[in-house]
Formats: structure tokens, sequence, C-alpha cells
């Protein structure tokens, strides 16, 4: 394992979580490999969406998670987040060029110098994911897929060595997300790691590299053909809600 | 125009009045967006109404120590301790209880400005009536201003305008997606604290003149009527200043015509006529574009 440390982009060692009294995380340990595509699987309320908030350093919590070698704090430019869908106000006066703009001002700096610098590259981000020619839209008139897609041109303005994506998939149709995945896998061949809380099961072993199941703890994690098994996702579903979608 | 209307320009002293209400709507439309779109329009109505019981403990401080209670500068400084204090009890509510943030700010609004009504009348008492003249800071009189009160308008319009331009793209991130702009490193904190700067700055240096009552009207209507019209937060800002300061002078004009009137509700009026108009129209015009397009 401590060969491996070096190929890890994240690994979260005996990691507790509580929301006040309630537990949501309990001695959660996994290694999330470097340059992989992972999909983190649960049923609702499992803390896959809480996993990725520790990750980022936004909630409290006790144990060990390390990013890109060292503390959150050292290498927040390099990680690329995409919350989920309801954390973010589609009404918003924004336009697409000016939401893959803020990877780029993440990545540059804030003040205003590096305006021309930060148009030109999110432009060819936006580009890089299919949508220049709505570059002057303001977000909210954009399709859920479109707008999930801005903000991979985001993370690629960025030029983040890691995206986490918290529900990308949630409320779009079939083929606008096999769109996405192969968007994502292209980002996974650039180098780039990629980390994705997940909620349909049957792409998991055709289009992941990796897959980590998460019920209050992580259940199994591994190669995603090895880890979906009937057995596991017993496990991991039981009897909870969700159980019907383990069907794949 | 009628004759008091042109009567009203020929006079320096109205040039001036009508200079700082438009000088203070422009400002104020600026900074309301950002109050607005960080949706903070009932904390700023919380400070407003906060200030109060500053204001008046800070007069009363200087009668004790013989002054007019009336000076300027104390009352800015009463003010603006007044606003903190407000914001800071909301916080406090809401970490000491586990009530909502909208119910906090209620109770945070609701007793500090009785505590204030009630400050003010103790002081009218002491001071066999005339409160040092605190009272036309609750709806404001605009006749009241002086060329200062220009200045300090400006110069906290010229504060605003700098603030918003040097960090247009934090406060753009923040606002929109506060999870990624925490999750990039950035101070969401400070940030917040600064619009709530200027939300103050803006409420303190409009007392005069639109009031502390109804100054977050002032803020809040102007960016909601430039809603519909922009498609980014910059254009938003540029039209929401020019909207409240069309409303200020609609409404400095308007409390002149009527004898002894307060500005502060008049300028209010004038804004949320402007509101109505931009929600009347703006539903019609972008059928008119979509009709167009197609």
């Amino acid at each position: 394992m401590t060969d491996d440390h070096e190929r890890l982009a994240i690994s979260i060692d005996a990691l507790d979580v509580a929301y006040g009294p309630r537990t949501v995380l309990q001695g959660a340990t996994v290694g999330i490999r470097a340059g992989a595509m992972t999909a983190i699987v649960g049923p609702n309320g499992a803390g896959k969406s809480t996993l990725l908030r520790a990750v980022m350093g936004m909630l409290p919590f006790s144990g060990s998670v390390r990013v890109l070698g060292g503390p959150i704090d050292a290498c927040r430019k390099r990680v690329a987040y995409v919350p989920q869908r309801a954390a973010v106000d589609w009404d918003f006066p924004i336009t697409v060029r000016q939401v893959a703009e803020m990877g780029a001002h993440a990545r540059l700096g804030w003040f205003g110098f590096t305006g021309r610098r930060a148009r030109r590259e999110s432009l060819e981000a936006l580009a890089d994911v299919g949508l220049a020619d709505l570059a002057a839209r303001p977000i909210g008139e954009l399709s859920g897929g479109q707008q999930q897609r801005a903000f991979v041109a985001r993370a690629l303005a960025q030029r983040a060595d890691l995206v986490l994506l918290d529900e990308p998939f949630a409320s779009i149709d079939a083929t606008t997300e096999r769109d996405l995945l192969d968007l994502l896998a292209k980002l996974r061949d650039r180098g780039t790691t990629v980390v994705v809380v997940h909620h349909d099961l049957s792409t998991v072993r055709d289009r992941f590299d990796d897959a980590v199941l998460v019920r209050g703890t992580v259940i199994a994690h591994g190669a995603a053909r090895k880890v979906m098994t009937a057995e596991l996702l017993a496990r991991t579903y039981g009897d909870a809600p969700g159980h019907g979608t383990a069907s794949a | 125009m009628s004759t008091a209307t042109t009567g009203l320009l020929a006079d320096p002293h109205a040039r001036t009045v009508l200079a700082t209400t438009a000088t203070l709507g422009a400002s104020c439309g600026l900074a309301g967006t950002l109050l607005v779109l960080r949706r903070r329009a009932l904390l700023g109505d919380a400070a407003g109404h906060a200030t109060l019981p500053g204001i008046v403990g800070a007069g009363a401080l200087s009668l004790a120590v013989g002054g007019s209670g009336r000076e300027p500068w104390v009352l800015v400084v009463g003010a603006v301790l007044g606003a903190v204090a407000g914001i800071a009890v909301v916080h406090w509510i809401r970490r000491a209880t586990r009530l909502p943030a909208d119910a906090a700010m209620a109770i945070a609004l609701g007793s500090l400005f009785g505590l204030g009504t009630a400050m003010l009348s103790a002081l009218q008492q002491v001071e066999g009536g005339h409160g040092a003249g605190l009272e036309s800071l609750v709806t404001g009189d605009a006749a009241t201003l002086v060329r200062a009160d220009l200045w300090t308008t400006a110069a906290v319009a010229v504060a605003c305008i700098a603030l918003t331009s040097w960090l247009m793209d934090d406060l753009r991130a923040l606002a929109f997606d506060e999870d990624f702009s925490r999750s990039v490193g950035r101070p969401a904190g400070w940030l917040d604290a600064l619009v709530s700067a200027m939300a103050i700055a803006n409420i303190v240096a409009g007392m005069r003149a639109v009031g502390l009552v109804l100054s977050v009207a002032l803020l809040v209507i102007p960016a909601a009527a430039a809603r519909p019209w922009c498609r980014t937060m910059g254009g938003m800002m540029v039209v929401a200043a020019l909207l409240g300061a069309a409303g200020a002078v609609a409404g400095t004009l308007a409390s002149a015509a009527v004898a002894d009137a307060p500005t502060g509700p008049f300028i209010v009026l004038s804004c949320g006529g402007l509101l109505a108009a931009s929600l009347a129209i703006a539903p019609r015009v972008r059928d008119a574009r979509t009709g167009a397009a197609a």
C-alpha cells in the first residue's frame, strides 16, 4: 500500500463525519488511483456527497484525508469541484464564458489583471466541450446537459489534475449522459483523475475504471468489474431505497 | 415641467439635494445588485433598522458630554456601529438557536428598531421634545442635505465602483457557485463582509435622504427592476445604478412638490413604479424577441 501512495490521487484513512448527532460516515478508508475514472456508488443518504465534501475540506471530519499527496489546502487550485445541480442558482445573470472563466481565474488569479488570458483559455475550454457557439448565452438558457458541459469546461480551464463531480447526471437524459461520459473519459485520457458520485449502476462497469461502494462507510473499492458484483451490491444497497437500480 | 420644479433647479441648494440623491440612487443600485444576487437583502434590512439605536445612542452620548447631539460624524459612527451590531446579532441568534436565517433577521430587525424607537422617545423626554432632531433620519428629509452630504455620498459611490470592479470576478463566482468558490480557496467570509460593508455604507450615506427604515428598498428595488433586462452581473449593476438614480431624482422632485413631505417614501415609490413598469414590459419585449427569432 505504501508503495502505491504516489499513485493515489486521494487517500482517505479512518474518516468519520457526523452532522450533529447523526453519523454519516464511519471508518471510511479508501485510495483513489491517479489517472483513473472512479465512480462513487451507493444508496441515497449513504454518504457519497459527504465523502466528496470531506475530500474538499468543506465540512469538519476526523481521520486523515490526503489529496494529490498532501493536505487539500496545499493543492486547491489543482482540484476542480462540480457541486450538485441543486447547489447552483441557474437563474443567475452569468454567461457560459464567464462560468468557464471561473476555472481560469482559480488558476491565474481573481483581480482582473489576467482578464485577456482567462478569456482566451476559457473560450478554448468551451470549444473543447463543444459549447463555443453558446459562449455568450446566459447559463440558464442552456439544457441540463449543456450546463454540465460548461462546468466541465470550467474544470478544463482550471487545468485541474483532479476533477470531482457530485451527481453530474442527475435529471439529464441517457444520450446526454453518454456524451458527458465520453467527455470525462477524454479528460481521463489526458491524465486527469476523474471522480464521479454516480447513480446509474448500469454504466459503472463499462464506463468507469474503478468503483467505490459506499454505505455509511466504504464497503468495497477497486476495479469496477471486480467490485460491481451482485454480492457486494447487495451489501451496499441491502434493503435501502434504490435497491431496484442494483439489478445491473 | 412645473414651475415648482423649474424653481427647484434654479436653486443651488436644490441642485445639491438632487445631485446627492441621484448619486445615492446609483450607488445603492450597484451595491444592491450584489446584495440581491448574494441573497442578503433581508440582512441589509436588519442592518438598516439596527442603525437607529446606534444613532440615538451616539446622539445621547454627544449630548451628555455637552455636544449638540447631531454632529454628523458622531451619528455616522453610531449608525455604523448599530448596523454592525445588527448583523452580529443575526449571526449570534443563528448560532445560539436552530432558527432559520429569515427568522433570525426578522427578530434582530424588529427588536433593534424597537429599541431605537424607545431610546428616541426617552431622549425626546429628556431633551424637552426635540430629540436632537433625529426623527428625520427615520424616513429621510432631503431638504436637510448639504454639500458635505454630496461629497460623502460620492465617496461611497466611488469606493463601491472601485471595489466591485476590482473584485468582480471573485464576487460573481461566490454569488453564483459558493461551493466552487470555497473549493478553490476563495475567502467567502471576507467577500461577504465586503458585500455587507458596502450595503451599510450606502444605508448610512443615505439616512438623511431616504431615512434608515426605507434605505434597504433603495438597495433592492432598482436591482430587482434591472434583473429581467440583464444577462450579466456587471450589466445588472449598471442598469440598476441608472434606475436607482432615476428613481431617486423623480422621488426627490415629487416630495419637493408636497409641503413638509419626507423624501424617503417618495423615492421608494418612484423606484417601485420603475419596478412595476420593468416587470410589466419585460415579458412582452421577450415575447416580441422570441417571436421575431422564430
